[in-house]
């Protein structure tokens, strides 16, 4: 944390709109993430696919990320007691978010390409 | 002692600390990385409808029909207007961090990009969430 860490961030009133249009979509799509996860977990109980692995449990630790990213985005908004410090913890959820999105990503991309090469090897 | 920062330093400068710079430098990496993935995806999406379009001009019919067709682009939208949108984020959340020119003015343009890029993965989470209660309900 800086030394001179900032109360307030003299945001005006649009771009604190803004800020706060920003949790607001984070708090939806992390609660559509978290609630599909949850769905998708219970169809990797239910059927045993595992394909479902890479869209079930990540999802909710996603959604859980972007709620978290959410408060402090909204409290950079709504309070003045540590602006500064709510933007850092924000973009540090952030960045977990997208660095979990990522390797889901990947690990997808992977096994579709594994699926691939193992069919085309057996016909 | 904290000195009182003026209107013109609030605006050019927000004093973040280094290690407070690296999760925002952080952050755009990953923001980047994302974004290339989409982008990389949505041409390739791209290639697709474009052979789909070709198949109809030509009087082929679809395999999916128009749910794949619809579905397709719906999907390339998303990848491609997300991706624009988050490689826009990562640039001014990097120049928050490497410049102290107008830090206040970059964030706020991070927030609004950040808005309309998590307003369409509501859209998407909400696609997701509906096509999840489909299969638990075939399932069932």
């Amino acid at each position: 944390m800086s030394e001179q860490s900032l109360k307030r961030i003299p945001f005006d009133d649009a771009d604190e709109a803004k800020v706060r249009g920003a949790a607001m979509w984070m708090f939806g799509a992390g609660a559509l993430a978290a609630l599909s996860g949850v769905a998708f977990t219970l169809l990797l109980v239910m059927q045993s696919e595992w394909a479902f692995l890479l869209s079930g449990p990540p999802a909710v630790l996603l959604g859980g990320l972007l709620y978290r990213a959410g408060k402090a985005f909204r409290d950079v908004a709504d309070t003045d007691d540590a602006d500064q410090e709510h933007v850092v913890n924000g973009l540090e959820n952030i960045r977990l978010f997208f660095l979990v999105k990522c390797s889901v990503f990947a690990c997808g991309l992977v096994l579709v390409v594994l699926q691939a090469l193992t069919a085309s090897f057996f016909n | 002692m904290k000195r009182e920062l003026t209107a013109e330093e609030e605006l050019a400068r927000i004093p973040f600390g280094d290690a407070e710079e690296q999760t925002i430098v952080g952050a755009a990496a990953w923001m980047r990385r994302m974004a290339a993935f989409q982008l990389w995806f949505g041409v390739w999406l791209v290639l697709i409808v474009a052979s789909a379009i070709y198949t109809i001009a030509v009087g082929g019919s679809l395999p999916g029909g128009l749910g794949f067709a619809l579905g397709t682009t719906t999907w390339t939208l998303y990848l491609l207007w997300g991706g624009f949108l988050l490689r826009a984020v990562a640039k001014h959340l990097d120049l928050v961090a490497e410049t102290d020119e107008a830090d206040q003015v970059y964030l706020a343009i991070s927030f609004d990009k950040l808005r309309q890029y998590f307003m369409l993965e509501a859209g998407f989470g909400a696609l997701a969430l509906i096509s999840s209660a489909l299969l638990i309900a075939r399932a069932l």
